[in-house]
């Protein structure tokens, strides 16, 4: 098992480096370098420019350089010094933003993921234990008709609805009297209030998705031949169900939780935006616009490298739950 | 025994009605069992007839929707739809409508407007030289034939319009064009080269396996939405809305062959030791032919369905960026510029007409994803 | 299949002493998507007790779904009824098809009393959990009181007694470490671990290496001996059958077409179906280019079949207008065989 990790840590660290390579492409696409947008935003302001300080940030950032050099550069300041480089339209170095936002990001992310499988692995036991009766059915077409909905369309239509019945669009994560209020447990309540919206959004799509796999797992597992052995010996059919069904259509869904986390955190982007929550997404988005491009690539890096660490999570968790695989992977 | 022996066959038929049509079932093609067990499933075949019947109005947009892209009536700035109406004083007349005035909130002080129960103005149908102007139908026949209109000075606003005198329904029907034509497009493109990557690795192996690999694994590490929005802010804004909606079918297929291209290698890897492809292996067919003729015809049906079950998140996707401005931009017109509108609460509560375009996003994926169902259950006929 | 209520009163049957099973009348109907199979038509035979019955016929004549309906795990789509009596150790003779098939009564003799060997060893097992686990679990299903180094010490003793080298190591392996003859020897000591009297074989060598069959085959006689058990043993190879069986019965589209013991099916085969399974099996004496004999067509859908031998189509000797008119009796030509076939009227 531990000669199956350090060789899948080996590559994984291959692969963030061909990833940083492919986001320090991304970002350089648009046309012009940010020094140019920042300087024609700073005019537009009616700012006087510092034709030193550009000189300066041209000199630091390699602007006039060949890309490979600019490249160079930027990775090495962040593997060597943790320095993700400087955001111009907030004005603070990108380490900074970063470790503002991702606390909340993380937690926001990681809550709904929880909601996640306590509600989709139940339901999708019980519409494939009892299927085509009413619950299945029921359970079946919220699944088809949450999935079918956009997350910003789930956003906007709950933030309606919100104002409509409580007179609040619970924008934020926090009314705007708690925003700088010391931690209690009215603040704390406020949190959960206003996390409602997000959870949900975030996470219908994914439930919904979870849900469906689940139960055509668990209907793939309850045809397979081990059950008839099991009926053979005697043991019961809820244990049947419990022991051997669920055991090994719980597995690829367990084993994908590296990809669900990430595909919380990247989805939240969108409802971030949206609903105005202080997570990444949001921050993104911006940068995205404004072509802030040391913000953006390092969010963009920062999103590729949980996908990386996601992925590995899923591998490993693989691994030890299903004797095959691991058999497979200890090979080689 | 030999005089009995001699009354051989038995007459067929003995055999009933209903025998032969389940003798039909089990020594049916697969092609067959598959449009059989498709038919059955009712869902699947409404999706069905729903998502042709949108294709064929977005195909035919210019002569279904009464304004053209770039036209706009200043005088009609945030209208609701406007009613059409059969009866005028008790009277059967056919569709018409009446005219609008404006007036204002006593309250509010925003522009309202109303029906005029003195002006009416009769819907006519297949005008030649309506309102809408001349178009291309297919971008290259001119006319400037219309489905409908109202005659004079009336209007006809099936779905209100939008803070620019717009016909919304004009708009969904032109938007129709492109959100449900880039899903396709960046569909059949993420196909070729999913197809194309995956049929490499599985059928070579050995190092060009593990080259597209890796490249695969590179791509798929990378988060979708942030990467979507990445490449997208990237595009040029100077672009014409062509050549955007090309960048854009572009970059959703590069970011989805990666799934589908591991799809086909397994499946492929899986293929490659059955005897029938050993066979012609053996018996000297060159690698394109046991590839294209041998190799994929035995998970067509599975791709398939793979393929209309990528269309929703494509949609959702091109709806997504346009949305948040990262798409296709005003005056081009997709659903997702259409909810761009929606985006502040206030449009929501006093132009809700303005979210009609949701309900076509939010049709088409729910018709899809069930058309792709009914398509997975057809595919495994045996089951 | 339904449900029976749980709280039945239970009904008293009796059966010949020597007899450990009597099927009666028994009718099987698979649930399809917009038909229904009569998979079972009528079918009657009985099992002594120490003897084993071949069950023989063609894919999908029914064999599986009498077996599997006699142990109550036929698929929820599957409807049964008639009379399947049975001997449980205590002396009490139950008719199954009465039983809830998830109910404890009907539990606590799967497995214990009676136990099935399946036609696919490799999936026979969960691959989620090691041998061991799911041997030891039939002790302790069925036997609470033993604790688990007792269950281990059994299992481990009858892996040795099925052949499996070095059970010590085996018994903590996945199935995916297994052969396939390795796993169908491990399914065997799972399905013994409780000494049944009642065992169903379902082609337990059809999907090994045929010189594995024979070993399997040579392990199932040898166990029969030490345990004096009953084998239903379903099989289509007529070979296996004359080396393993006592009597013989030769299934056709859900009847029992020929009955009798293995002298009599081998040596007076009277059904032409029968006659035409033993043609197609390859001889010693054939000739070199001899084509082996094909008996020509498929088995027909029992789906709404009229009344007739469910075999005309196929049958070279059909008589028009009473093979495909009317459902053919059973004729008993000497004692112990019986033939369902029209030509024994004629015969006598």
């Amino acid at each position: 098992m531990a000669k199956f990790i350090v060789k899948k840590l080996g590559i994984m660290f291959l692969t963030v480096l061909l990833i940083s390579f492919a986001v320090f492409f991304i970002i350089t696409l648009p046309p012009g370098d940010f020094l140019t947008n920042y300087i024609g935003r700073l005019t537009a302001a009616g700012e006087s420019v510092d034709p030193v300080m550009i000189a300066n940030l041209r000199e630091q950032y390699g602007l006039d350089q060949p890309f490979v050099v600019q490249y160079w550069r930027w990775i090495t300041n962040i593997l060597f010094h943790g320095d993700f480089g400087y955001s111009f339209s907030l004005a603070m170095p990108v380490t900074t933003v970063i470790k503002a936002y991702i606390v909340p990001t993380m937690a926001l992310s990681l809550v709904t993921m929880l909601f996640t499988y306590l509600i989709s692995i139940p339901i999708g036991i019980y519409s494939a234990v009892h299927q085509y009766s009413v619950g299945d059915y029921a359970f079946t077409t919220i699944g088809f008709l949450g999935q079918a909905v956009p997350n910003f369309l789930m956003a906007i239509l709950l933030m309606f609805m919100s104002f409509k019945l409580t007179g609040d669009t619970m924008l934020g994560l926090f009314s705007p009297a708690m925003q700088n209020a010391p931690w209690s447990w009215a603040k704390f309540a406020d949190l959960c209030k206003h996390s409602v919206i997000p959870i949900i959004v975030i996470g219908l799509g994914n439930t919904c998705g979870l849900m469906r796999t689940m139960r055509s797992q668990m209907l793939d597992e309850l045809n397979k031949n081990y059950v008839m052995t099991a009926k053979a010996k005697g043991m019961k059919a809820a244990m049947i169900r419990y022991k051997y069904c669920v055991r090994a259509a719980v597995n690829p869904i367990v084993s994908s939780i590296g990809w669900s986390l990430v595909g919380i955190f990247t989805g939240s982007t969108i409802t971030a935006i949206v609903l105005n929550l202080p997570s990444m997404g949001a921050i993104m988005y911006n940068a995205l616009i404004d072509q802030d491009m040391y913000l953006a690539g390092s969010w963009l890096f920062l999103m590729a490298i949980v996908t990386v660490i996601g992925t590995f999570i899923s591998d490993v968790l693989l691994a030890w739950l299903d004797p095959r695989a691991r058999k497979e992977y200890l090979k080689g | 025994m030999s005089a009995v022996e001699k009354v051989k066959t038995a007459p067929a038929e003995a055999r009933t009605k209903e025998q032969k049509k389940s003798d039909k079932y089990y020594y049916a093609s697969q092609w067959s069992l598959m449009m059989r067990k498709f038919r059955k499933h009712k869902l699947a075949m409404a999706s069905t007839i729903i998502l042709l019947f949108f294709y064929i109005v977005a195909i035919f947009g210019n002569f279904v929707a009464p304004q053209g892209t770039e036209q706009y009536d200043g005088k009609y700035v945030n209208c609701g739809p406007t009613p059409i109406h059969w009866f005028h004083d008790g009277k059967f007349i056919g569709p018409f409508v009446y005219g609008l005035k404006t007036e204002r909130d006593p309250e509010t002080y925003m522009l309202m407007f109303a029906e005029d129960p003195e002006a009416v103005y009769k819907i006519k149908f297949f005008q030649q030289g309506a309102e809408g102007g001349e178009y291309k139908l297919f971008g290259l026949i001119p006319s400037n034939l219309h489905l409908f209109e109202a005659e004079g000075d009336g209007r006809v606003f099936l779905f209100g319009t939008d803070s620019m005198g717009r016909d919304l329904f004009s708009r969904v029907v032109l938007g129709a064009q492109i959100s449900l034509f880039i899903p396709v497009v960046g569909m059949l493109l993420t196909l070729v080269l999913g197809l194309f990557m995956g049929s490499l690795a599985g059928y070579f192996g050995g190092w060009v396996d593990t080259v597209i690999q890796r490249l695969v694994e590179v791509v798929r590490s990378f988060p979708q939405v942030p990467l979507w929005m990445a490449l997208s802010a990237a595009i040029p804004k100077t672009l014409k809305p062509a050549q955007v909606f090309m960048l854009m079918t572009l970059i959703l297929s590069l970011i989805s062959w990666p799934d589908l291209s591991r799809v086909v290698r397994s499946k492929f890897i899986s293929v490659k030791k059955e005897d029938y492809i050993m066979a012609a292996r053996i018996s000297g067919a060159p690698v394109n032919k046991v590839i294209i003729r041998h190799m994929i015809p035995s998970f067509t049906s599975y791709i398939i369905v793979n393929m209309t079950m990528s269309i929703p998140g494509l949609i959702i996707g091109e709806t997504t960026l346009s949305f948040l401005g990262l798409g296709l931009r005003s005056p081009a017109t997709s659903w997702g510029v259409l909810l761009q509108e929606t985006n502040k609460l206030e449009t929501i509560m006093f132009y809700g007409w303005k979210l009609i375009p949701m309900l076509f996003v939010f049709l088409t994926v729910l018709a899809f994803n069930f058309m792709g169902d009914g398509l997975r259950d057809a595919a495994d006929p045996y089951k | 299949m339904k449900m029976k209520k749980s709280k039945e009163v239970l009904k008293e049957y009796t059966i010949a002493p020597e007899n450990i099973l009597e099927v009666r009348g028994l009718k099987v109907d698979i649930k399809m998507d917009d038909h229904i199979l009569n998979a079972v038509r009528g079918v009657d035979f009985t099992m002594k007790k120490g003897q084993t019955l071949g069950l023989v016929g063609e894919s999908g004549c029914g064999k599986s779904v009498t077996s599997k309906a006699v142990l109550g795990i036929n698929p929820d789509n599957c409807t049964a009824c008639g009379e399947v009596l049975y001997r449980t150790k205590s002396g009490r003779v139950l008719n199954l098809v009465e039983l809830e098939h998830d109910g404890a009564l009907y539990r606590s003799l799967r497995g214990a009393e009676m136990a099935m060997i399946f036609q696919e060893p490799m999936t026979a097992f969960s691959p989620l959990y090691t041998i061991g686990n799911q041997l030891m679990e039939i002790i302790q299903l069925h036997e609470p009181d033993v604790s688990k180094q007792q269950a281990r010490a059994r299992v481990l003793e009858m892996l040795k007694k099925v052949g499996i080298a070095n059970p010590e190591k085996r018994i903590d392996q996945y199935p995916h470490e297994f052969s396939g003859g390795m796993l169908q020897r491990a399914l065997i000591a799972m399905m013994l671990c409780c000494s049944p009297d009642f065992l169903i074989a379902d082609e337990p060598t059809t999907a090994l290496d045929v010189t594995i069959q024979a070993q399997i085959l040579e392990l199932m006689r040898s166990l029969q001996k030490e345990f004096g058990m009953s084998i239903l043993f379903i099989t289509h190879d007529l070979g296996t059958v004359a080396n393993m069986c006592d009597h013989v019965a030769v299934m056709y589209l859900g009847q029992i077409v020929e009955y009798g013991t293995v002298h009599q099916i081998f040596h007076n085969p009277r059904h032409p179906y029968t006659r035409g399974l033993l043609r197609s099996l390859p001889r010693m004496d054939q000739d070199r280019g001899e084509k082996l004999y094909v008996i020509d067509g498929v088995v027909p859908l029992p789906v709404k079949l009229p009344p007739s031998c469910g075999f005309h189509e196929r049958c070279e000797q059909c008589i028009d207008g009473k093979c495909n008119r009317q459902d053919i009796q059973e004729y008993i030509i000497e004692p112990g065989h019986m033939v369902r076939c029209v030509r024994m009227e004629e015969e006598g």
